[in-house]
Parts: C-alpha cells; sequence; structure tokens
C-alpha cells in the first residue's frame, strides 16, 4: 500500500469500551469477541478486592430459545474457564436453530457468578435437511442461587403502588408509601437503611 | 405459453483495486483481465445477438466498487494501454509459433481476438458502463447494484453500517444509470434476518439466496426453489437452483472441467523464458498471467494437449443442449405440481465467463440461440419481469445463510480472519457516533466524514476476509485491511480533536476514492436523538439507587420530593435509578426525567455485590446513552450506594459531583464493628471525598461527616430535608379509632422501623412509670422491623401487654387518624439524621416528644413546639410522656407552634437552597482559581 506521511500503522482494536460481540459461523458454531475497558477493570479489581488477572473468568453460553425473560434460568450449555489473556472463542458442536446468549463472568467468594459482560443474542441457522439435534445441558451452577430466588418473607409486604402513576396517586395525603417488598431486590439483606450481615450458611 | 421460466443471473464483481499512484500493482491486473476476458466478451456476445434478433433476457449485478473503476478515466487509459501491450505480445507470440501449426492459428485467434476488444473499448469510448447501459434500455438485460464494497452483511455489526453499505450501492448504481436499481446482490449472497427491514427500508425489491437458505425458511417455501418467497418486511427473494450451479460451477463435475475446455493454469507468463516475456509481465520480474493460453484440459495428469477451438466450441454448444434438457426436465415436472409458472434461477459470477471459464460466454452465446430458435417451453426472464406477473408468493422468514463453503460464514468468519472483526465493529460505531454528532459539519468535517465512511467501506470489503481463507496474495488482504482501518482511524482523530492535517486527507481523498458523492449521514441512527444542544446549564443528572415507585427506605421519598421540586424551580433533573417491575425504562414523572436501569444476572446472589451490579448498570446507561444524549451541568449522587457510578461518571465526564450523605454506616450502628460495615464506612468516605460538596441535612449531620470523614466544614452544607405543603393538609379522622384504643385511653404513638436505632424500646421501658401518673395511657407501636418479636415479648415481660399494641404496618388511613387522635408522638430514636416522621407528626398536629440526638434536636425545641428527653433514657421519655399527658393545654399549644413553623421546611425552599450549592459548584468549577487541590 501507499504510504501516507504521518499515518500511523500501529494496529489497535482497542475500543476502550466494553463489548462482547457473538456472531453466527455456521448452524453448529459460534464466534464471540469481548473486550473489557480499563475503568471496568479498575471497578472489578476494587469491588472484588483482587488483581484483574487474578479473577476467576468464565465463558457461559446459555440457550434462550423460546426465552422471554432475562434468561437467568436459561439452561447453560457450554461453560469454559478462561483467562484475562483471552478475548475470543470458538464454540463448536452446538444445535443448531437455536438462540444462544454469551456471559462473560467471574464468581464471588461465596462461589456464585457475577455478571461481567453480556453478548448479543444470535440465531444458529437450521439445518437445510430439516434434522435437529437436542440441545444438550452438561452443566448447572455450581453454587446455590437460592439466596436471590427465595422471596419468602413477603408476608409483612403491604400493597404499595407499583407504577409511577399509583405512586403519584396514593402519595397524595400519605406518609410512607412502600413497594411490595417482593419487587425489591435482596429486601432481607437491605431494608434502605442498613445492610444485615449474612447469616452463615448451614 | 411456457412451461416455466429460466432466469440467468451474472454477479460482476472486484474489489477497489486501484492504486492512483502506481502502474504496476499486480492486484490492478484483476480489473484488466477481467475486462479482457469477461466484461467485453459478454458485451460482443449480446450485440451479436441483438444483431441476429435473438431475444434474450440477463441479469447482471455490477457492484459499486466495479462501476467506480470501470468509469474512472485513468483506469481506462491504464486499460487500453494494457491491451496495446497485449496485442503486441499476441503479435510476437504470433511470429514466434509460425512453426507449430496448432499454436500459429491459436497465437492469431489471440491477437485477433483482442484486436476486436481493443476496437469494441474504443467503439465504446472506452465506456463500459453506457455499454452495459444500452442493454437494459433495449430490454434485454436487467441491471442491479450490491452492497457499495461488497461487505458482508452477516458480520456487520450495526443496522446503521448495512444501510450505508446498501444505500451507497443504491445511489452509486442511480449515479451511473439514472434511476434506482429493483434488486440487488447481496455479497456473496449473504443474507441475515435481522438486516430484513432495513433491507427493505433501502427501497430492495428482490435478492437472491443459496438454495438452502430458503428451503429452510419457517414456514418451508411450498414450491422449493422454484418460486420466489416473500420476507417478513415484503421482499421477493430468489433462491439459486443447486443443479444449475452444480453444472456451470463445479470444476469437476461441471461443463468447465471438460477436457476439451481450455486450461486456465497453463499460460504462456509461466511456461516462457523470462527475458521474452519481460516487457509484458510485471517490471520486477514477477510471472503473471498472460491471458495467452494453447492447452485443453485433457485429463487428469500434468501432460497437455493442444488446445483447439472447434472442438471447444463444439463441446460448449452441447452443453448448452444438455444445459437445456436438464431445465426442461426440472421445469416440466414443477409445471404439473405448481398452480405459479415455475422459476428456475441460475446465478454466478460474472468472472467465471471467460476468465476462469474461457468457452463461457460461447457457452451463454449457445444457450440463448437454442433457447431462441429451437424450443417454446422454457422462456428467459429477469426477476422483476417475473416479479411483475404478481403471481402470489408465500411469506417466509428465512435464516441465515450464504453462498459460500458450507452455506454459511465460515469463509469470513475463521482463524485466519476473525481478528478484523473487532477492528470493523469499533469503526462502525465510531462512524454512527460521528453521523449524529456532526449534523452540520463544516466543509473540510464534512469531507473528513465522508473520506471516513469510504474508508470503512473499503475495510468491510468481503474481498479481504475471503482472500485470508483462500490464502492466496494474502499480504495484500491484510495490508488493505489494516491501512483503511488505520486511515478511519486518523480521520476519527481529526473531527474529535479538530485537529486537522489536510494534507493526509487529500492524500486519503487521492488514494481511495470511491463513491465521491458518498453521504456519511447514511450512518446517521433512526433512534439515536440529536444531541441536545440547549444549554446544559441548568441540567443535572441525579444518581439515586431507589425511586418511586419502587421505595424501600426514605431515600426514594428525598429524591422524588427534591427532583421535582428543582424541576418547579426551572432545572432539568434526570434520575438515574433501578428498574422495578410495572414501571417503565424511561417516563417523565412530574416533570422529571426518571431513567430506570435493569440489573442483570447473574448477580453475585448478595446485596453487595447487587449493588455493584446496579452501578455498572447505571454506568453503562449513563455512558453509552445519557451522556451522549444530553450536556449536564452536574451530577448528583445520593448516599454510599451509587459510589461507583458517581465517581466513574465523575471521571469519565469531567462534570462537577455533589452528594447527598442522608446517614452514615456508623451512626446508623453506633460505631463500626464488622467488615462490611468497615467497607461501607470507607465507600462513604470516598463519596464525600470525591465530591465537589456534601449536602446533609441537620446541624448533627454535619458534625458526624466532619468527625467521621475529617470533612473540612466549608465542603459541607446543611440544608433540611422537606415536606410538601401540600401533603399536609390531613383530615382528621376519627372513625376507626376504637381499633386502637378505648374511648377513654389516650394514645402514645411509635411510629417507624422496629430496629435499635429507631428506640422504640426506650419507649416500651417507660412505659410502666407513665402508667404510674397515667393510667389511661395506651402505646401504639406501628412499623415492622427484626426486634418486633423481642419488643412483644419484653411487653409482656413488663406486665404492659395490655397497654400495648403493635399494629404492623398500618394503610394510610389509619395512619392519618393515629396522627390526628394521638395525645403524644414519640420519637425516641438512638440515631436520627434528621426526623423526617417526627415533621409530620408535627404538621398532623401532633403534640411530640423526642430524642435529644441527630435533626430532631434541630426541629423540636424544648417546650416550644415539642419536648425532648435524653436519648436512650427510659426515665427521661417517662417524664417528658407524663408531662404532655397530663397537661393537655400546655401540648396543644406546642403543636400548635410547631405546625405554624412547618413552612420552614418547604419544599420549595429547600430546591431553592439546594441550587445555590450547584449554584457555588458551578462557579467553583468555571474558575480555576477556586478549583483547590484538583
Amino acid at each position: 500500500m501507499e504510504i501516507i506521511s504521518g499515518e500511523n500503522k500501529n494496529w489497535t482494536r482497542i475500543s476502550h469500551r466494553n463489548r462482547m460481540y457473538m456472531m453466527v459461523v455456521d448452524p453448529h458454531t459460534l464466534f464471540a469477541y469481548w473486550e473489557v475497558s480499563e475503568t471496568t477493570k479498575h471497578l472489578f479489581s476494587d469491588h472484588f478486592e483482587c488483581q484483574w488477572e487474578d479473577l476467576p473468568l468464565y465463558l457461559i453460553l446459555r440457550d434462550v430459545t423460546d426465552r422471554i425473560d432475562d434468561g437467568m434460568n436459561a439452561p447453560t450449555v457450554r461453560q469454559d474457564r478462561i483467562t484475562a489473556a483471552h478475548d475470543h472463542w470458538y464454540f463448536r458442536g452446538l444445535a443448531p436453530h437455536r438462540h444462544y446468549v454469551l456471559d462473560l463472568a467471574t464468581t464471588t467468594f461465596a462461589g456464585q457468578f457475577f455478571l461481567l459482560l453480556r453478548s448479543n443474542v444470535v440465531e444458529t441457522p437450521p439445518l437445510p435437511s430439516g434434522t435437529m439435534r437436542t440441545p444438550n445441558f452438561e452443566w448447572e451452577f455450581p453454587a446455590s442461587t437460592e439466596a436471590s430466588l427465595s422471596f419468602n418473607d413477603t408476608n409483612h409486604a403491604v400493597t404499595g403502588p407499583t407504577t409511577s402513576e399509583d405512586y403519584a396517586k396514593s402519595y397524595d395525603g400519605c406518609l410512607t408509601v412502600m413497594s411490595p417488598l417482593h419487587l425489591i431486590p435482596y429486601h432481607s439483606e437491605f431494608d434502605g437503611y442498613s445492610v444485615m450481615e449474612r447469616r452463615a450458611k448451614a | 405459453m411456457s412451461m416455466g421460466n429460466l432466469a440467468i443471473v451474472l454477479h460482476a464483481h472486484l474489489p477497489y483495486v486501484f492504486h492512483p499512484a502506481s502502474e504496476h500493482r499486480l492486484e490492478e491486473r484483476w480489473l484488466n483481465e477481467a475486462i479482457t476476458d469477461t466484461y467485453i466478451p459478454l458485451l460482443q456476445m449480446m450485440e451479436r445477438l441483438r444483431n441476429d434478433e435473438v431475444d434474450f433476457k440477463l441479469t447482471l449485478s455490477l457492484t459499486p466498487t466495479l462501476l467506480t473503476m470501470l468509469s474512472d478515466q485513468e483506469l481506462q487509459t491504464r486499460y487500453l494501454a494494457h491491451l496495446d501491450q497485449l496485442i503486441e505480445l499476441a503479435q510476437k507470440e504470433k511470429a514466434r509459433t509460425k512453426e507449430t501449426p496448432p499454436v500459429y492459428r491459436l497465437a492469431s485467434e489471440y491477437l485477433s481476438r483482442f484486436e476486436a476488444i481493443r476496437d469494441y473499448y474504443l467503439a465504446e469510448k472506452m465506456d463500459l458502463i453506457r455499454a452495459f447501459q444500452s442493454f437494459e434500455t433495449s430490454g434485454q438485460l436487467e441491471l442491479i447494484t450490491s452492497a457499495a464494497t461488497h461487505a458482508f452483511l452477516p458480520l456487520v455489526q450495526t443496522k446503521e453500517a448495512v444501510r450505508a453499505q446498501l444505500l451507497t450501492g443504491m445511489e452509486t448504481f442511480k449515479h451511473h444509470f439514472g434511476h434506482l436499481p429493483k434488486g440487488i446482490w447481496l455479497p456473496e449472497c449473504g443474507y441475515a434476518p435481522e438486516w430484513d427491514e432495513v433491507m427493505t427500508s433501502c427501497g430492495i425489491g428482490y435478492f437472491f439466496v443459496d438454495a438452502h437458505g430458503l428451503t429452510s425458511g419457517d414456514p418451508t417455501p411450498p414450491y422449493g426453489t422454484l418460486a420466489p418467497v416473500v420476507t417478513p418486511s415484503g421482499m421477493a427473494v430468489f433462491a439459486r437452483d443447486p443443479s444449475s450451479s452444480q453444472q456451470v460451477w463445479s470444476s469437476k463435475e461441471g461443463y468447465p472441467g471438460d477436457y476439451d475446455y481450455r486450461e486456465y493454469y497453463r499460460d504462456i507468463g509461466y511456461d516462457l523464458e523470462l527475458p521474452y516475456l519481460q516487457p509484458y509481465i510485471h517490471p520486477d520480474g514477477i510471472r503473471v498471467n498472460t491471458g495467452i493460453k494453447y492447452y485443453r484440459i485433457t485429463g487428469e495428469g500434468a501432460k497437455k494437449d493442444w488446445y483447439d477451438i472447434d472442438q471447444a466450441a463444439d463441446k460448449a454448444a452441447r452443453h448448452a443442449e444438455h444445459f437445456i434438457h436438464e431445465k426442461w426436465e426440472q421445469l416440466s415436472r414443477a409445471a404439473t405440481s405448481m398452480p405459479i409458472s415455475p422459476v428456475t434461477v441460475a446465478p454466478f459470477d460474472a468472472e467465471l465467463f471467460g476468465h476462469w471459464w474461457y468457452e463461457g460466454p460461447l457457452f451463454l452465446e449457445m444457450l440463448f440461440r437454442k433457447l431462441h430458435f429451437d424450443q417454446s417451453d422454457i422462456e428467459l426472464t429477469t426477476p422483476s419481469a417475473y416479479l411483475d406477473q404478481k403471481f402470489s408468493l408465500a411469506t417466509t422468514r428465512l435464516p441465515m445463510s450464504t453462498w459460500g463453503r458450507q452455506g454459511y460464514a465460515e469463509v469470513w468468519l475463521r482463524e485466519e480472519n476473525d481478528w478484523v472483526y473487532p477492528a470493523l465493529h469499533l469503526a462502525e460505531t465510531q462512524m454512527v457516533t460521528l453521523a449524529y454528532t456532526f449534523t452540520e459539519p463544516t466543509d473540510l468535517e464534512k469531507r473528513v466524514l465522508q473520506q471516513a465512511a469510504r474508508e470503512l467501506m473499503l475495510a468491510q470489503s468481503s474481498d479481504w476476509a475471503f482472500i485470508m481463507d483462500n490464502q492466496t496474495m494474502v499480504e495484500y488482504a491484510i495490508e488493505r485491511t489494516k491501512t483503511h482501518i488505520h486511515r478511519f482511524q486518523a480521520l476519527v482523530d481529526m473531527v474529535v480533536t479538530h485537529v486537522f492535517d489536510e494534507n493526509i486527507l487529500q492524500s486519503m481523498e487521492y488514494y481511495d476514492h470511491p463513491f465521491p458523492y458518498i453521504r456519511y449521514e447514511h450512518y446517521r441512527s433512526d433512534e439515536k436523538l440529536k444531541k441536545i444542544s440547549e444549554s446544559a446549564s441548568k441540567r443535572v443528572l441525579f444518581l439515586s439507587w431507589e425511586y418511586p415507585p419502587m421505595t424501600v427506605g426514605g431515600l426514594s421519598r428525598h429524591a422524588y420530593d427534591l427532583s421535582r421540586f428543582l424541576v418547579q424551580e426551572g432545572w432539568e433533573v434526570h434520575v438515574v435509578t433501578t428498574a422495578i417491575e410495572g414501571s417503565p425504562a424511561n417516563e417523565v414523572m412530574d416533570g422529571v426525567q426518571v431513567h430506570r436501569v435493569t440489573v442483570p444476572k447473574p448477580d453475585g446472589g448478595e446485596f453487595i455485590h447487587w449493588v455493584f451490579a446496579l452501578n455498572l448498570a447505571m454506568i453503562n446507561y449513563c455512558t453509552e446513552q445519557l451522556l451522549e444524549d444530553y450536556d449536564f451541568a452536574l451530577l448528583h449522587a445520593h448516599d454510599w450506594l451509587v459510589y461507583d457510578a458517581a465517581k466513574t461518571l465523575k471521571d469519565k465526564s469531567r462534570l462537577p459531583l455533589v452528594a447527598t450523605i442522608h446517614a452514615t454506616e456508623h451512626g446508623r450502628n453506633g460505631g463500626i464493628h464488622t467488615d462490611l460495615q468497615k467497607r461501607i464506612h470507607h465507600v462513604e468516605w470516598k463519596l464525600s471525598y470525591e465530591a465537589k460538596r456534601v449536602i446533609v441535612c441537620s446541624t448533627y449531620m454535619k458534625q458526624e461527616v466532619e468527625e467521621i470523614f475529617q470533612l473540612p466544614a466549608d465542603k459541607i452544607d446543611m440544608i433540611p430535608n422537606g415536606v410538601d405543603p401540600k401533603q399536609l393538609a390531613f383530615h382528621h379522622e376519627t372513625m376507626g379509632r376504637e381499633k386502637f384504643a378505648l374511648p377513654h385511653e389516650k394514645m402514645v404513638l411509635f411510629l417507624g422501623r422496629l430496629v435499635r436505632e429507631k428506640g422504640a424500646q426506650v419507649l416500651l421501658e417507660a412505659i410502666p412509670e407513665i402508667l404510674t401518673t397515667n393510667p389511661d395511657a395506651k402505646f401504639i407501636f406501628t412499623g415492622e422491623g427484626p426486634m418486633k418479636a423481642e419488643l412483644m415479648a419484653r411487653a409482656t415481660q413488663l406486665g404492659v401487654g395490655q397497654k400495648t399494641l403493635f399494629t404492623g404496618f398500618v394503610s394510610d388511613q389509619d395512619r392519618n387518624l393515629l396522627l390526628g387522635s394521638a395525645a403524644a408522638a414519640v420519637f425516641p430514636s438512638l440515631y436520627e439524621p434528621f426526623g423526617i416522621v417526627a415533621l409530620e407528626a408535627m404538621a398532623a398536629g401532633a403534640p411530640v416528644v423526642v430524642s435529644d440526638v441527630g435533626g430532631l434536636f434541630d426541629i423540636v425545641h424544648h417546650e416550644e413546639n415539642g419536648l425532648t428527653a435524653y436519648h436512650g433514657d427510659a426515665h427521661s421519655f417517662a417524664v417528658q410522656i407524663s408531662r404532655m399527658l397530663l397537661d393537655e393545654e400546655f401540648a396543644h399549644r406546642m403543636a400548635k407552634v410547631a405546625k405554624s413553623e412547618i413552612d420552614r421546611y418547604d419544599w420549595s425552599r429547600i430546591a431553592l437552597e439546594t441550587i445555590s450549592v450547584y449554584e457555588r459548584v458551578l462557579e467553583e468549577s468555571s474558575n480555576p482559581v477556586l478549583q483547590k487541590g484538583e
């Protein structure tokens, strides 16, 4: 190629942004690449009190076909432990005609996954012959997700407004309005003022 | 009436290989060879057919890069020079081979062929585009376009970049032919369902996919590949007929591999001595294909026989006949079972005909002649002629497919070339941002933006990834990708930094100049608003973990009232908060723009991690969207829960940060005792450190943050919490009082969470003593909390069970009733940053007894508007409550004073005080002298 004087020829693909993008190679293969910004790396280092390079990192590929929820409980089809040096990955041998989403996650001290990046959802094309392999789910979450899923102390809940319109209406003339507890994340750990110490798990 | 239709479609494409500064680029030969071998022979063929009045129909896509090169005067001149050289070589060959008759005949043929091409070229005034157009005008040729630089669309990331590729393709076509094309050739037949709508919005009427791309549609197309279908957004799709492609395309089973056909790989450029060839190959002595080849394929082995023109021509005629027969069989079978006229679509790379398959144009000519003269069952058609018949077509959602190896993306996405996509996608998103940022660019900015669009598009050519897969000329493909990306990034730097280097820009415009009238605006997003250019001077970004209707603690309500009263005072407030079921992600609530972010899972399964995830989601939303769309004057963070977001956004946006600290972990717990408390305490300290000014709600809190965070006193502003006067108009209810107390009983009311810091236990301990002087007192504890069971047990233990009532949460109506009829409302807090509930009790007209702590001490002045007692001291509370109960007139007088003073806590006033804090911060931020230590 012609050289234009003053042209910078350093090859870089760093966007300084968080991104994770997945692409379809063929009905059985997906490719993903990702980048974690320096800012995010620092935030994770601070929060998990650990060097970025030492954080445990996992790629979690989930089948989100026909799901309308957040996909959190969608079956995991792959879980790969990776290192901070990885920045792309091929997933081979997947089922055709399924929707997939990829998470890059780390784990907490208690062994729970914590999301770092989530990809776009992609669809593997169906096989032309129409033959379909049953999706193969081989892995489950390593630790209980009970804490985030149990809402068993809702007996104290009062019915508060759940939309802003209701709120505006009910607000007139009332002193304290509380949202229904089952809508509040981790309400048993945080009441809006103090964070409760977690009881050691049995 | 015909039995069925046949559409022959040729796709003519070359990447942009114009290197204006060098006449000897090997890649430029691709264009010269394609003109000599394919484009002019096809034109000559069509001219012969027209002269002989042979009616034929052919569809041809001419890609925008090819059109650009064919219309370039410098390249036209260079081609003529190339042709002259070729003729000279053919003349030398004729002389050289005089003694070998079979070769001599071929050499003579080549010479006359090249001379005829030269004559044709000059007769057409070197303008091949006009030559093609003349066949369009006479109705035999349907011309269509392709994506601007042949980008492989399934691997493009953004809709905007897809649209820019398509629209630039359409416009380039229009520039050359004066009208828009009806259809498009998708590069590599690469279709992705996610681009269906954007394709339609670009005005595309039809396109082509490979057979499997259509037959695996949902629902399954009823007629297989023999009828087009319609996509969900309304485009017609034709499928490549697999048998046609096999017969023509395959080098082994297909016609081009016939032993009588010319052998492509035995060129004199590789067979003859270098000194003889020197003037006709690369100046550096690199051997190249000259186009002069004397052998036929002959067989599998290396030994090749001389090529026999007559024998090859005879074979081409027989193959054309065979092809027609096969199509006849296929269409006659289909015709009996289909209610609409079947169509076989046979698409090929144009350059196959003549360049790779030397006899290809002859085959086509024979095909057209035979179809015209020898039969009437098969009708030649074009896609738009077929669609004009208005057949009823099935609507089908098609999956991603291509005509590449294995039918998907493996050619363009594999280890050899996957590294290009992160760079290409980054450039796409940068281009989209630039396109909506620069709505009214200067002339220079416009040039930079247009050139950036050109460089991005050139980098996107599917050809580079294809070549990397193909393993020949790989270095060139890598170099091209990298260079265009470098140039793109250099241009981005120019417009972003406003440091323009016109020399570099000019060089880029010289080297990479397809699409002179390119419109960078095609990258502008439909959804993205133009950045709000109105002054940011009165726009604040609130960060609050809770905001109505999500209400957990008191923060939600504080943020709600402050924000809407700031709006009333002329500020624009955007609140970024947590999403809650039932509320929209974005809405305007009482004039406040509320943005609710969803915290994605998995979130670590603990509140402390969830808060971190919330902060990440806030940062993500603000940096990707809010800060892109709006200019803000400052950030206002509420409490430690949003610290990470506040700090990150402050660093990123360089906006001043104001923090409100509503309470401290130290105060809530009477010290720091655990690791978790230590962690939260540290975050609170960091928030107060990062903030330009810290707002607290009471003198007590001011002292507290000064002491525990070592904050300088002049960094802190005390602004009390407010009460909306409208909401203080209580209707005194008495209906239902019997639920709580007997008619003669005097109600002593506790309102609050049953947690240690609120001091319900202090009141409980005071009850026996109060009862000694006030046996008619009844103690009502409303609210919930972890201490409830413990408190109830203690009441029994104290023997006052009958005199106490734990109501749990009460309805709004009951709460009003209780406040309206209480003889005393008691707030025995051990820690109380402000004491909003006491204020509300006072507003409701209830006489109050409060602890001498925190904000309560600012609000209640002993014996003026209420009574105060020593915090944590049950005896002191017993004394003060007893006084209140015994002297009703005294109580009533104090309650009246309290009520009359309540406008001190008017939200409008508090909003104004907050605004003066903002103004002070903005003034200091704009004055470097005042920016101490930053």
